[in-house]
């Protein structure tokens, strides 16, 4: 397993070093800039009373006054897209975690080796949890050297909660694409499963604060559950349990299907969907 | 280095009846081979006869539909773990890490086996192919991909190598390395399975030879056998022009080609013995037999596939 996890890590390390010093170079920019946006206050009033709601929405901001506590302030900068951006490094790490080998043809050839599927399974896993750990973690450093020049009354502490925050997001995502990459025919069609579900999710979420009607079917969309910059003020424990929860949950099934599945060669493609298949019959059947 | 060899006089590979289903379509349809141990066993067959399917079956990539199938005395499915730590495998379609270099590879596939194999080793089986440790993957050639396939399979000294068309790629005198080695791990107690389109190959270093057509074992000779079993050709030239036609009629023979009246090319089937008194008979200027080759012998189970 150790061999597998070793190996995880070592593909991914620039996929650590990329995203989670752009991020980590972003949040420390963005908490510096704080002290500018409190001293633009009155401008900054007049702009977003003049902004629709929905952009609002889009940006997680709530009300005027909310933008200029950090907490509202980091959300709406920083955490509230975040899981849109970074969601695409999980869902395409998560989806290609053993489609990608297997669809390359090299899963073949490392399957002729002595490595159970569980452990092949989990070494891999643990690389991709631990690949968004470090990047959230990064982006933590930047918060936190960020406050070296800007004094928000904050501790280098507080920033880890929505960083927590913003990895159990990405890792509900990222197993999702685990999860979608071992029951449908193919890696492509696992990334736009996972990916849809993001933008459904993050859409749902953002009118469901415009919509009262919408607000409902909003409870459904996980990211309604991601709470992002807001974390500061407070962690719902119940809902960052929840997404790690579920997230174990869609691993689980991902191992289950690998245990259960065959192999494939190189270029050898899944399964058809069902209404393909009766295409091809009626194709024939014309013929 | 192995895994501790089982001391049994139980075949290396043995199927029972295996069979494989893709939906509709039956790959396997109750394979029944024996494969002895210490020996080279050549696995031919034409495309898509089902020759990978029963490779894949037998290291738990893929899960037979029926049957049984065993490898070293262990179940592939319940021993799965057991199996491939004491097979080396070649797979047809080689596929490797392109940003790796292949001495990179070559220990991450060891790190497979807890790093098992000895390194000196590797780099002998290395240096005796013309294999360069130091490049990347992506910048070699298919021949030398192949090179780091065949590295890998052997450099832990398995008790069985199970290889898909182990030469494919490389030139002809690496083709003799690969003999030699695939003959010095059988001088060891190894057993060989391989599968091949490269018939002269099977025929120089195999003991023994399976065909598979359609899912199903069809033969299983050692090659002279085989051969001998097979068509011959016959080439007769006449003294002068005669009426050959009565030669077609004994029993075994059929015409191959009568460039005119005089030189006729005879196929013979089994013994020659009636053809022999047939053409006593005959003012005979010439005769000349032709033994065919493994592939000849081989070509009458692709024609009707």
């Amino acid at each position: 397993m150790w061999t597998n996890f070793k190996h995880s890590i070592i593909r991914s390390r620039w996929q650590i070093i990329g995203w989670g010093l752009v991020l980590g170079f972003y949040g420390a920019y963005m908490v510096s800039f704080y002290d500018n946006l409190l001293g633009m206050q009155d401008q900054f009033m007049e702009l977003i009373a003049s902004y629709p709601p929905e952009l609002l929405a889009a940006v997680g901001v709530t009300s005027a006054e909310e933008l200029f506590s950090v907490a509202g302030y980091l959300n709406t900068y920083v955490f509230s897209y975040m899981p849109l951006i970074v969601g695409v490094l999980a869902i395409l790490a998560g989806s290609g975690l053993l489609a990608s080998d297997e669809e390359d043809g090299v899963l073949d050839l490392v399957m002729g080796h002595p490595v159970s599927r569980a452990r092949l399974f989990t070494g891999r896993l643990l690389a991709f949890v631990t690949t968004l750990a470090a990047i959230a973690a990064l982006l933590w450093a930047g918060l936190a050297i960020g406050t070296l020049t800007v004094d928000l009354g904050l501790g280098a502490i507080d920033f880890v909660w929505p960083s927590l925050s913003l990895f159990a997001a990405l890792l509900f995502f990222g197993t999702f694409a685990v999860m979608a990459s071992m029951l449908l025919p193919s890696r492509k069609i696992a990334a736009m499963a996972a990916g849809g579900l993001l933008t459904v999710s993050f859409l749902l979420t953002m009118f469901g604060t415009l919509d009262s009607t919408l607000a409902t079917i909003a409870d459904f969309s996980p990211l309604s559950y991601y709470q992002g910059g807001k974390a500061i003020a407070g962690v719902e424990w119940t809902w960052l349990a929840g997404q790690l929860a579920i997230s174990m949950v869609f691993a689980a099934i991902a191992l289950w299907r690998f245990q259960k599945r065959e192999i494939r060669v190189a270029g050898e493609r899944g399964f058809s969907l069902p209404r393909l298949r009766l295409r091809r019959t009626k194709a024939a059947q014309q013929a | 280095m192995i895994a501790e060899r089982k001391t049994t006089s139980e075949p290396a590979i043995r199927t029972v009846g295996l069979a494989k289903n893709y939906g509709d379509v039956r790959a396997l349809r109750g394979l029944d081979l024996e494969v002895r141990r210490g020996e080279i066993f050549g696995f031919l067959g034409p495309n898509g006869a089902g020759k990978t399917t029963t490779i894949r079956c037998l290291l738990d990539m893929i899960r037979p539909s029926g049957g049984k199938a065993e490898v070293l005395g262990f179940d592939p499915q319940r021993d799965s773990i057991e199996v491939r730590a004491r097979v080396g495998y070649l797979p047809g379609e080689l596929r490797l890490y392109g940003y790796m270099k292949a001495g990179a590879m070559l220990r991450f596939l060891n790190g497979q086996r807890g790093g098992r194999a000895d390194w000196d080793y590797v780099e002998e089986l290395a240096e005796r192919l013309g294999l360069d440790m130091n490049t990347p993957i992506k910048n070699l050639s298919k021949g030398n991909k192949q090179k780091v396939g065949v590295v890998q399979a052997f450099m832990h000294q398995p008790e069985l190598l199970i290889m898909d068309e182990p030469t494919s790629g490389l030139d002809p005198l690496v083709q003799q390395e690969v003999f030699s080695m695939i003959q010095e791990a059988r001088a060891k107690g190894a057993t060989v399975f391989f599968s091949s389109h490269v018939l002269s190959e099977v025929e120089e270093i195999a003991d023994r030879v399976g065909i598979i057509r359609q899912g199903i074992l069809v033969e299983s000779a050692n090659p002279a056998d085989l051969i001998e079993r097979a068509l011959h050709r016959v080439t007769v030239r006449f003294r002068e022009p005669v009426e050959w036609k009565p030669l077609t009629q004994v029993p075994g023979v059929e015409l191959f080609n009568a460039e005119d009246g005089v030189t006729i090319s005879l196929q013979v089937e089994g013994e020659m013995d009636a053809l022999v008194k047939s053409l006593a008979e005959y003012p005979i200027s010439s005769i000349e037999t032709e033994r065919p080759s493994l592939e000849e012998a081989f070509l009458v189970y692709y024609q009707d596939s």
